[in-house]
């Protein structure tokens, strides 16, 4: 099992009063499995990333990556531990607009200090269909090869678990359709888990489980 | 309207904080001009209020030479009744139990001044409540008791003359503010002053006639007045004249003040461009869909128009309240120069002075952002890129807030050359600024593809967003340039009045030597092993000519500074010296030094040596015919040299030198100047001179260096204040522009934590960018101020030598390390906010 998520609550204080967002939340996911998560807007999807990518603490609850309680870590090893075990894409891409292709797909390694192996990145625009586009910068791309270049960085440190934020939300259908079977195939192929949050139940169908976030909980979708 | 001014409201709303800043930014702009305006108008009211006593008298007529009889009798024909007193100033040296030093000795008759007076400490108004000077009594500054260790009832003398002192001045109220005086006064009666035995012929005496009238005098009356005045050298003043005059030295200090002031709002401006700018896009787009929903162009523009209002007004309230809270200790800061008399008032007029300056300056400063809010197209409700889109002839936006800088810039300095100076140097700074940072990204750039991690990352940032970065750069390296222009002026002028070698300088300069003891000083010198550094001999002219057209005299009242400066100028009487060696020390630029006498039988023009930058200022070249008159003669010179001269070595010298055999036979007195000597051989020199010459008069040089530099210390601590507060909000735009920064990329910053990066890392990566940014501002702003303090300093000044000072290397330890804490405290406080990294989904 790579993440075992138990009994989490989180809250957010506005205008002086309390929203609760996720309340006792449960969910476990194995090696290589996809997870889709739906839900509606405000029901607390992003929250739930966020907690899972350890950018935020839960109120209440446990989570558990590969045996490492986020409880019990400093923020340095979540963060450690989040850089080589998550690959996060998202929605609007989020690509640095001051870097190339290649560069921004190479941008994890360089933060990790690690060896900074440029074919490695290179092979992987070639995997997502960019050979060619590596010097090109974010404004010279189109939505889809944006996405695409996301897809990439997410892969370069050989995540164990893959978390996508509306991946296809500001693509065509056709771009999106090719965005998420790219994301399927490379997911598979390196073995990773997913996790997939959208609203398209047909996109959901495509994984191994669906999940729906409603009053706090997840719930399986019929 | 009402539409508009709510929207406005809301834009206000909407960034609560940011609004804030920008007030604050702009109340600690203007704060320097508001507390500057009040200044000076308290001045004027300082000086108005006691014009008439200041001036003692309606009406004075006066000289240092021989008042005519017959323009007198001119002048007094044209009075109404009146009341006259006469009296006489000059120059020479007093002994007391403790040494020797330079006093005025001021001789009035009775009842005179007929304004004002000296407050005794004895408690009595003299000489309106206390009985008149006997013969042989005299009033003294205080500061001689302590200097001279005179007490009252102490005998002592003047020339030839006993006095003894009544009691000492507590106040003069015939004096305006006491840091300019030059020497302290001795006070003694008309009747008395022959007994000193001190005025003989070619003594320098200020002689004065003083009128009273029932009523002032009428403005007509006083222009009839100045036009029967026909000699060179006597001054007609009037209350209003003689209060214009105190308050121009000051009013001097207010001009330079007034620019570094404006130095601070200039970089207001560029804080609050770049905040416009930075809110442009969303007001683009929120324009375009005003106007799809139906709103009027005009609804638009007066809703951005009452935003910028609200900005200005919001700056100016501030500033206000600010200066209305500093104003007592600001008052205790200028007592010590200006006199526990001088009151810093509030006058309603500075307000309105500052919301002008704030209304219109906003406004003019925003119309770069507001006209292509106004060119927005509706079709950027559909798609945004069109609503950023460029706008043609932006640049020409910029030119109101241009014209509206340079018209401050005269306005606060009085003074056109020096606001077009300033303007030109500020767009100067500025192009540098902007070019060094252009280079500055393209290096950026380069270094960037090579390095890696955070290095790459904070360069590649700084060389994407051009714009914030060469803005931030621009607006430091301003301030930072002026702080180190300011000390290095400072240290020029040290340099210039200081001298760079003290054993060069001259330790005495001595003057009303008369011709028949000018060999009997030297003999003098000789015997008790005194150095006299220079014997030149002083006759007093006035340039009628020059080039066979006639020297205007005039003054007239809408003269700018450099004119009134000018003209000035030109109605002083002119000293001239001759001789057949070149000074000590001076330097003939042009042309040669004379070779032979002059022969009057042969020769029609006399040969003559012009210094430097009084050949400047007069439009004189080589080559040049320059007409004289000396006491009623003519006298015709060619200049046929140019010389430089070393004005620091307190040596005589004079800007015009005749050929030798011209002035030999005119009337003239000789000035003199000894070696550098030790403060004991001092105190003898002086000692055994006063008693030889009681008639010489003694300037210590070094005292009055001393002095003179205590003032310019004053002066320029004054500008270093001003300047510390344009750094100050140098920082506050500096700390906006991060802070809007770090705004603009939360998403980037969220990204790279979800990549791996550390907090650490993510607020050494800001810092980074921060630091690099003040150094190269340090750089940039050094070197152009260096620059500046180089032009003045060895062009204007002609030291040999560049100044150094510790402010070279202080700024810049300062700027960079507190620039990198700026961004991290804005960093830090950013980071924690709970939503901030959250945002990046």
């Amino acid at each position: 099992m790579i993440f075992q998520i138990s009994g989490i609550k989180k809250s957010y204080f506005q205008a002086g009063s309390e929203i609760p967002v996720l309340d006792g939340l449960n969910l476990e996911i194995q090696e290589g499995e996809s997870v889709a998560i739906v839900g509606r807007s405000g029901s607390g999807k992003s929250t739930l990333l966020s907690l899972l990518s350890a950018i935020e603490d839960p109120d209440d609850g446990e989570i558990i990556l590969h045996d490492h309680s986020f409880s019990d870590l400093t923020g340095e090893e979540k963060i450690l531990l989040r850089a080589q075990k998550i690959g996060v894409i998202f929605q609007q891409f989020h690509l640095l607009s001051h870097y190339t292709a290649l560069e921004n797909v190479l941008l994890p390694l360089e933060i990790q200090c690690s060896r900074v192996d440029k074919n490695l990145a290179k092979n992987l625009l070639n995997e997502v269909g960019l050979s060619g586009r590596e010097d090109h910068y974010p404004h010279q791309l189109s939505g889809g090869e944006k996405q695409r270049v996301a897809i990439a960085r997410a892969l370069i440190l050989k995540p164990e678990i893959i978390l996508a934020d509306e991946p296809t939300g500001s693509l065509d259908i056709n771009t999106g359709e090719e965005v998420m079977r790219l994301i399927f195939d490379l997911v598979k192929k390196q073995n990773a888990a997913l996790v997939l949050v959208t609203h398209s139940l047909e996109l959901a169908g495509q994984c191994n489980q669906i999940l729906r976030l409603k009053d706090g909980k997840l719930m399986a979708e019929e | 309207m009402r539409l508009s001014f709510l929207y406005a409201c809301r834009l206000v709303k909407q960034s609560r904080k940011l609004y804030f800043i920008a007030i604050l930014n702009i109340a600690l702009g203007l704060l320097g001009l508001f507390v500057l305006q009040n200044f000076k108008f308290s001045i004027q009211d300082s000086v108005q209020s006691r014009v008439l006593s200041l001036m003692g008298s309606h009406l004075s007529v006066s000289s240092r030479s021989i008042i005519p009889e017959d323009e007198l009798s001119a002048v007094e024909a044209l009075l109404p009744e009146f009341d006259k007193r006469f009296s006489q100033s000059f120059y020479t040296m007093m002994q007391g139990p403790k040494g020797l030093r330079l006093v005025q000795v001021i001789a009035q008759e009775e009842g005179y001044p007929f304004f004002g007076g000296l407050e005794l400490r004895s408690g009595v108004l003299y000489p309106s409540n206390a009985r008149l000077l006997k013969q042989e009594e005299a009033l003294l500054s205080p500061e001689l008791q302590i200097q001279l260790g005179v007490q009252v009832g102490d005998e002592f003398e003047i020339g030839e003359g006993v006095y003894k002192v009544r009691d000492f001045i507590e106040k003069d109220l015939g004096q305006s503010f006491s840091a300019f005086s030059l020497a302290p006064k001795v006070y003694i009666t008309v009747q008395n002053i022959e007994a000193t035995e001190l005025i003989q012929t070619g003594s320098i005496v200020s002689k004065s006639y003083h009128y009273k009238f029932s009523q002032e005098l009428s403005t007509s009356k006083i222009k009839q007045l100045q036009k029967k005045i026909l000699s060179p050298g006597i001054r007609l003043s009037t209350p209003d004249r003689n209060g214009d005059q105190i308050s121009r030295l000051l009013n001097y200090l207010n001009d330079f003040l007034g620019l570094s002031s404006l130095m601070a709002f200039t970089l207001v401006c560029i804080g609050l461009h770049y905040y416009y700018k930075s809110q442009a896009d969303r007001w683009y787009s929120e324009a375009a869909l005003l106007k799809y929903l139906g709103i009027k162009k005009s609804q638009i523009f007066f809703a951005f128009f009452f935003f910028m209002a609200l900005v200005g007004g919001g700056g100016t309230l501030l500033t206000m309240l600010l200066g209305m809270v500093l104003s007592p200790f600001i008052q205790i800061l200028i007592v010590p120069y200006l006199g526990a008399d001088f009151q810093l008032n509030f006058y309603w007029k500075t307000p309105l002075i500052v919301v002008f300056i704030a209304v219109i300056g906003n406004v003019s400063l925003s119309i770069p952002v507001i006209y292509p809010i106004l060119k927005s197209r509706t079709a950027a409700v559909f798609n945004s890129k069109i609503a950023s889109s460029r706008v043609k002839m932006l640049s020409f936006c910029y030119i109101p807030f241009t014209a509206f800088m340079f018209v401050m810039a005269v306005g606060l300095s009085n003074s056109f050359l020096l606001g077009a100076l300033f303007i030109g140097l500020v767009i100067g700074v500025l192009i540098i600024t902007t070019l060094s940072a252009i280079l500055f990204l393209y290096l950026g750039a380069f270094i960037s593809n090579r390095a890696g991690g955070s290095a790459k990352l904070s360069m590649r940032y700084l060389t994407h967003y051009k714009a914030s970065t060469i803005t931030m750069v621009s607006s430091l390296a301003l301030s930072v340039g002026l702080m180190i222009l300011i000390p290095g002026l400072q240290k020029s002028i040290e340099l210039e009045i200081r001298g760079e070698d003290v054993s060069n300088r001259s330790s005495f300069f001595l003057f009303d030597i008369q011709e028949e003891e000018v060999q009997a000083l030297e003999d003098f010198c000789e015997l008790h092993s005194f150095g006299l550094a220079t014997v030149l001999p002083m006759v007093r002219s006035r340039i009628l000519k020059i080039n066979s057209n006639d020297f205007n005299r005039s003054i007239n009242s809408g003269f700018t500074r450099e004119e009134e400066f000018r003209q000035r100028f030109r109605n002083r009487v002119v000293n001239l010296s001759y001789g057949s060696q070149i000074p000590e020390g001076d330097k003939v630029t042009e042309g040669k030094w004379f070779e032979d006498r002059y022969n009057w039988e042969t020769e029609e023009w006399a040969e003559i040596s012009i210094e430097t930058r009084y050949a400047k200022r007069l439009g004189i070249e080589l080559g040049d015919r320059v007409e004289f008159e000396v006491l009623g003669m003519p006298v015709k010179a060619e200049v046929t040299s140019i010389r430089q001269v070393n004005w620091t070595r307190f040596n005589p010298n004079f800007f015009l030198i005749l050929q030798p055999g011209t002035l030999e036979m005119a009337p003239k007195t000789w000035l003199a100047s000894s070696s550098h000597f030790s403060e004991k051989e001092q105190i003898r020199f002086q000692e055994l001179l006063f008693e030889r010459f009681p008639t010489i008069s003694v300037v210590n040089v070094d005292q009055i260096a001393e002095r003179v530099f205590g003032i310019i210390q004053q002066m320029s601590s004054a500008l270093i204040g001003m300047s510390v507060m344009s750094l100050l909000v140098a920082f506050i735009v500096l700390g906006t522009l991060i802070y809007q920064k770090v705004l603009m990329r939360r998403n980037d910053l969220g990204l790279l934590k979800i990549l791996g990066m550390t907090e650490k890392r993510v607020t050494l990566l800001i810092v980074m960018e921060c630091i690099a940014i003040a150094f190269l501002s340090c750089i940039v702003g050094g070197i152009s101020g260096l620059g500046l303090v180089s032009i003045f300093s060895i062009q204007l000044l002609s030291n040999s030598i560049f100044p150094i000072t510790s402010a070279y290397w202080i700024i810049p330890s300062i700027v960079v390390p507190f620039s990198g804490w700026i961004a991290y405290f804005v960093i830090k406080k950013l980071q924690h906010h709970k939503d901030f990294y959250r945002q990046v989904f």
